[in-house]
C-alpha cells in the first residue's frame, strides 16, 4: 500500500475522518473543563497547564493546519458558551489562534520538532491573551504579566510538547485517521 | 504500520528557540526589578469630569481638598471621603479604599472618582479562560 508522507516530519499523511476529528473535539472540551477544576498553586491568573495544546498540537502533526484550526476555534466556542462567557470566547479565540498560526508556521519551516513547536505555541497563546487583556483592561499591568506568563508559556508548551512526542506515534499505530 | 520512522523529536533548533523563549522573558522581568519597583507603589489618583486632579501617595496622612466641593482623607494606607456637598452624600458612605481593598469612590454630583492605581489585586478571579 502506497503511503503518503508529509514531508517536513516524515508522518503518513492521513486523510481525516469525522468521527475521529470529533473525538478529539470533544477530548479539547473536555481537556479545557478539566483544567478549570486543577488548582494552580501560583498566585498569577493565567498560568495553566495547557492540556487543550496537547489535543491541538496532535491534531496538528497528525492531521494538520485546517483541522486543527476548525477543531480549535470549535472548542473555544464550545467551552464558552458551556463555562463562559463571551470575553472568555473572544479570550480563548485570541490565544487560540495566535499560538496555531505560529505553530503551523514554526512546523512548516521543518526546523522544529514537536516541542520546540509546542513551547513556542503556549508562549504565543499567553501572550496573546495579554494583548487581549491589555485592550480591553485598562491599566492591565503588562509589563509584570507578559514575561512570567511567556516564561509560563514555555513551561507549559515544553510539558505539552514531551507528552505529544508520546501521543502523536501512538496515535498512528493505533491506527487514527 | 511497523514502517513509521520518528524523525528527531528535539534537536539544536529546538533547544536555541526554547533558549530564545526563556530568555527574552527573563531580560523583561528583570529590566522590571530594576526599573520599576519604585513607581509601582500604590497611590490614590483623583479624577474630576475625566481629568487627573491629582496622585497622592498613599502611606501618607493627608486631607485633600477636591475643588470647593469635596474633601478626601488618606490615613493608615485608606483614603476615604469625608465631606460632600451633595445631597445623598454615597461617596462619603463608600467603604475605604486602600491597597487591600481596592476599587473606586465615585462622586457623580460632581464628577468625581477616586481610585487606587498600581495596586495588587488579591485572588479575585473573575471567570476561566481557556
Amino acid at each position: 500500500m502506497k503511503m503518503m508522507r508529509d514531508p517536513y516530519t516524515d508522518f503518513p499523511l492521513l486523510k481525516p475522518s469525522i468521527a475521529f476529528l470529533g473525538i478529539f473535539l470533544a477530548l479539547a472540551v473536555i481537556f479545557g473543563y478539566v483544567e478549570a477544576l486543577i488548582p494552580v498553586p501560583v498566585p498569577v491568573p493565567g498560568i495553566k497547564l495547557g492540556l487543550t495544546n496537547l489535543v491541538i498540537t496532535a491534531v496538528l502533526y497528525v492531521y494538520g493546519y485546517k483541522e486543527a484550526l476548525v477543531i480549535t476555534t470549535l472548542r473555544v466556542v464550545i467551552i464558552g458558551f458551556l463555562f463562559g462567557n463571551l470575553f472568555s470566547i473572544l479570550y480563548g479565540l485570541s490565544g487560540a489562534l495566535l499560538s496555531l498560526t505560529v505553530m503551523a508556521i514554526l512546523k512548516r519551516t521543518g526546523l522544529f520538532g514537536v516541542i520546540g513547536v509546542s513551547a513556542a505555541g503556549g508562549v504565543a497563546h499567553n501572550i496573546a491573551q495579554v494583548m487581549t487583556a491589555y485592550l480591553m483592561v485598562t491599566g492591565f499591568p503588562v509589563r509584570w504579566y507578559m514575561p512570567i506568563l511567556m516564561l509560563a508559556g514555555v513551561g507549559a508548551g515544553i510539558l505539552t510538547g514531551i507528552a505529544d512526542v508520546m501521543i502523536i506515534p501512538r496515535l498512528h499505530r493505533f491506527g487514527v485517521r | 504500520m511497523k514502517d513509521f520512522r520518528v524523525r528527531k523529536y528535539i534537536g539544536i533548533p529546538d533547544l536555541l528557540l526554547i533558549i530564545v523563549l526563556i530568555a527574552v522573558p527573563t531580560a523583561m522581568l528583570s529590566y522590571n526589578f530594576i526599573s520599576g519597583t519604585a513607581k509601582d507603589t500604590p497611590e490614590i489618583a483623583v479624577y474630576v469630569y475625566g481629568e487627573l486632579y491629582g496622585k497622592y501617595n498613599l502611606n501618607t496622612h493627608a486631607i485633600i481638598e477636591i475643588g470647593e466641593t469635596n474633601t478626601l482623607e488618606i490615613a493608615n494606607g485608606r483614603a476615604s471621603m469625608i465631606h460632600a456637598d451633595c445631597r445623598d452624600q454615597v461617596c462619603v458612605h463608600t467603604a475605604p479604599i486602600g491597597q487591600e481593598s481596592p476599587g473606586h469612590i465615585v462622586c457623580l454630583p460632581n464628577g468625581i472618582v477616586v481610585s487606587v492605581e498600581n495596586a495588587e489585586y488579591p485572588g479575585n478571579i473573575d471567570g476561566y479562560v481557556s
